[in-house]
């Protein structure tokens, strides 16, 4: 079984403590407080400490965890990437939120109207329904069954609610760059949510339904590789669904790690030349949940005319988008926005995201009122912008 | 806050705008120690020096006694307040904007000896230089700001996240140390917002003497909101030398004998930055750590049952270390290998997380950090150490400085008080088996005294600690506490809070 990165390793079972602590101290917590150094919360709100809500648990015996850090937390994994110990912060909140769910004031945290959560348990209905192709259009060629699944995620959905984006635009790209590779992919409207927000948001319940809907369905196609273009997708489809529902014998592909391998194999070119200076956001799910810092740069790389510069924080140190699951945004996450913007902008014009949430948060900061002025930037898909570069 | 109560207090921070966090917080009731004194119930987070003179005058008005706290990544206990204490988090002070949010990254202003502004890009690696920071600045964020200039803070703690301020209240040493000395070496001025008998008053220190004096100051003088800090040049590839040496034997005390008899030849012969030592047992990183597969850092952390296995890294300049091979030649039991900076970082990185390291444990301080004068004591040491902690997780890591070589221990025991109760208890056992005046050992060298200031420390420093504290605290409002008898055995059993 594939293991995810982030998540707790499994050990044997200590003297009597929550599920929650008992990920907290596998490790072995040193109380050094680097987490809290390096968390981007912590930074605009000294209140919020990492390492106190660990010491906290401690204590406590694991049920000090007020509100508030229970959901300011981005689980960006900031923490764990420069702890020591390799203390997996992340998966302690995930518990800590499965636990005090049903016991805490604010049961939707769901910014957004609860958009995303309403969203994930409709999905989770049996029963149900979709027209998940309509925004495809003509041109491009999907299938019913083959090798290769696009899972779009909550893409399609995505534009009823953040209009600023045009979120289908990555799915259109993703398609054309598929034909163009001669691959017709399945898109299939038995597709559900792959419950990220719901897993980690402490729904570990509808998580579970979603992974075994969205399982029934591709297992039966019986296609041999999923590609997505959302990091949230690809965390959850490669290391999250074999855990939650048994034998996963498919690989699970993220678009940039796609395009990097058809480029390799020359099945791929990009012509047209794009005169554009960009920079590249990690996004947490793709990089400190998975470990893929490589792909993304590798087609940045391939594309010609694109002139690349890294950030001075990426891979396991880039900052996160400021929202983690649409749990949480507030004046903080405008703040740590704006930071994140002006490191971007202080390299580039263009900002490249490979999740379309990164996007959506870094776009709807833009299309508010920045907290300080910003220089012109444009916030841009990994696969829209290689779609375009192929002339 | 035995005159004021906690609610008065807050309408008077209030008042002044300064962040503050009230209730029972127990997230602030330890340091690294893991053992409290007692559960804070006020902690205030000031955002700059202004806010820091705030805090002292109104301190000094309303009897309230301060802790200043930098991270608390120290195990000795003065960033731990008492009960009716007012616990100041340091953190923020120079180390954010004028909203209070720290930035993730920071142009740090680069000085010469003199405190004039400096250029970094025109500096040679012999010019004596200092960057002026925050006492709320790290080691670790500095480095990285400093990184493109190839210059690195001369003196850099193994916690390489704590605050300046913090390594100078506990003249904390680490990597540079051998060149560079202790931190309050290789501080050349410090600002510290003090009392008066009315209020408060800011003070600027130069005088070498006077730095070296409030060094280890532990929090007693007031609050440090600036310092100008050594930092030095990145030794080019070419002109570094980066070695392993390592000994594997089922006998403690001749494997130690052999390594502090090489470690005296070293402290003689060469000029080094760095000298960390590790054992390595099968916890010490996790089974599917990449270092196991490094092809040369790999076959490290192989062990065989029985034996113990010792590692000890130096780093410093290819000249200053022309004689290493051939020391750790004379003994053929010793592997000596090179290996490259970035090798040598994945090593510190081992290095540090050695002390916590180990599943469903914390680490229990308390005789985790000594000094053996004389390394050719270091086999008597060790054999001492391990038949105490037979038994026990945990393992000695450390480092080997030019006056010696300091060991770190703890205990790692489960989280419960049954638990830390018995790591307390071992290390008790351990002072008595290894604090040995024929094994010229003493006690809390490295991080500092802490509670065990009044207990430990000579009787000429305690009476230049009462000198320091009647000139810069005349209004005794910062860590009174720490000057009292006792204090240390209260910060565990009846006080203890797990």
């Amino acid at each position: 079984m594939v293991e995810a990165v982030l998540a707790a390793p499994a050990v044997e079972t200590p003297s009597p403590m929550d599920d929650a602590l008992r990920v907290l101290v596998q490790e072995g917590c040193i109380q050094c407080n680097k987490c809290t150094f390096n968390c981007p919360v912590h930074r605009v709100d000294a209140l919020f400490s990492p390492r106190k809500v660990i010491l906290q648990a401690y204590l406590g015996g694991g049920d000090e965890v007020n509100e508030r850090d229970l959901w300011a937390c981005l689980t960006c994994g900031e923490c764990q990437a420069v702890c020591p110990t390799q203390v997996p912060y992340p998966a302690f909140i995930r518990a800590k939120r499965e636990k005090l769910r049903d016991s805490t004031e604010r049961l939707a945290p769901c910014k957004h109207g609860g958009f995303k959560e309403i969203l994930a348990e409709i999905m989770a209905k049996p029963g149900l329904r979709q027209d998940r192709r309509a925004w495809i259009g003509d041109g491009l060629k999907v299938a019913e069954k083959g090798d290769v699944i696009y899972f779009t995620g909550c893409m399609p959905y995505l534009d009823g609610v953040f209009s600023y984006c045009d979120s289908a635009q990555i799915g259109r790209s993703a398609i054309r760059l598929m034909n163009a590779a001669g691959i017709v992919p399945v898109v299939a409207n038995a597709e559900r949510c792959c419950g990220h927000d719901a897993l980690w948001n402490g729904k570990q319940e509808t998580f579970e339904k979603l992974a075994r809907a969205n399982a029934k369905w591709i297992l039966e196609t019986g296609a041999k590789r999923l590609v997505t273009t959302c990091a949230e997708c690809y965390s959850m489809l490669k290391y999250e669904y074999p855990k939650a529902v048994g034998p996963w014998p498919l690989e699970v592909l993220h678009m940039s790690e796609l395009l990097e391998e058809l480029v390799q194999q020359g099945r791929l070119k990009f012509t047209k030349p794009l005169d554009l200076k960009v920079t590249y956001q990690d996004p947490c799910r793709l990089g400190r949940h998975s470990k893929e810092y490589d792909a993304p740069r590798a087609v940045l790389k391939a594309l010609p005319g694109v002139q690349f510069t890294e950030m001075d924080r990426v891979r396991e140190n880039a900052m996160c988008c400021g929202v983690g699951a649409y749990s949480n945004c507030d004046a903080a996450t405008k703040f740590m926005q704006q930071e994140r913007l002006e490191e971007a902008a202080s390299k580039a014009d263009h900002l490249v995201t490979a999740c379309p949430h990164c996007r959506i948060h870094f776009s709807c900061y833009l299309d508010g009122k920045p907290v300080d002025p910003l220089p012109p930037l444009k916030i841009v898909d990994l696969t829209v912008l290689a779609a375009e570069a192929l002339g | 806050m035995e005159t004021v109560d906690v609610s008065a207090v807050i309408q008077l921070l209030e008042a002044e705008g300064i962040l503050h966090e009230a209730g029972e917080l127990k997230g602030y009731a330890s340091d690294a120690s893991f053992l409290t004194l007692g559960v804070p119930n006020l902690i205030v987070f000031p955002k700059d020096e202004a806010e820091c003179v705030k805090l002292v005058e109104m301190a000094v008005k309303h009897r309230l006694a301060l802790v200043p706290r930098g991270t608390a990544s120290s195990t000795a206990g003065a960033s731990v307040a008492p009960a009716g204490a007012l616990l100041v988090d340091m953190q923020r002070v120079g180390a954010c904007d004028a909203r209070g949010h720290r930035r993730g990254l920071f142009t740090p202003q680069v000085v010469s000896a003199k405190g004039e502004p400096a250029d970094l890009a025109k500096a040679g690696p012999e010019d004596e230089l200092y960057v002026r920071v925050g006492a709320g600045r790290t080691s670790d964020e500095t480095n990285r700001a400093l990184a493109k200039a190839k210059w690195i803070v001369a003196v850099t703690p193994s916690s390489g996240y704590s605050t300046f301020g913090g390594n100078f209240a506990t003249n904390a040493r680490g990597s540079g140390t051998p060149a560079y000395g202790a931190f309050g070496d290789a501080v050349n001025r410090l600002r510290l917002v003090t009392s008066t008998k009315e209020g408060a008053k800011v003070v600027e220190v130069s005088e070498r003497e006077e730095i070296l004096r409030l060094a280890g100051n532990h929090g007693l003088f007031g609050l440090i909101t600036e310092l100008d800090v050594r930092i030095a040049p990145i030794l080019k590839a070419e002109e570094m030398l980066c070695a392993i040496l390592s000994i594997e034997s089922p006998d403690a005390q001749h494997l130690g004998a052999v390594m502090g008899a090489l470690m005296k030849r070293v402290a003689a012969s060469c000029q080094y930055f760095a000298g960390e030592f590790l054992f390595i047992d099968a916890g010490i990183v996790r089974p599917d750590d990449p270092v196991r597969n490094d092809p040369v850092l790999g076959g490290y952390f192989v062990v065989t049952p029985g034996v113990r296995k010792m590692v000890l890294v130096y780093r410093g300049k290819k000249a200053g270390m022309a004689a290493l091979p051939a020391i750790a030649a004379e003994s053929r039991e010793v592997a000596y290998r090179e290996i490259t900076y970035a090798q040598f970082r994945t090593m510190m990185s081992v290095r540090t997380a050695a002390t916590g390291k180990s599943l469903h444990r914390v680490n229990v301080p308390g005789c985790e950090d000594f000094l053996i004068e004389d390394p050719s004591r270091f086999g008597d040491v060790l054999a001492a150490m391990f038949a105490v902690t037979a038994g026990a997780d945990g393992r000695p890591v450390g480092h080997h400085y030019p006056d010696g070589v300091v060991v770190h221990y703890r205990p790692q025991m489960p989280v419960n008080r049954s638990g830390i109760e018995q790591g307390w208890a071992l290390n008790q056992r351990l002072r008595d088996a290894v604090l040995k005046k024929e094994f010229t050992v003493s006690d809390r060298v490295e991080h500092g005294l802490g509670l065990a200031l009044f207990k430990d420390t000579p009787k000429k420093r305690q009476d230049e600690l009462r000198k320091l504290k009647a000139k810069y605290d005349p209004a005794n409002v910062f860590c009174p506490h720490l000057l009292e008898k006792g204090v240390e055995g209260r910060f565990v059993g009846a006080e203890l809070v797990i």
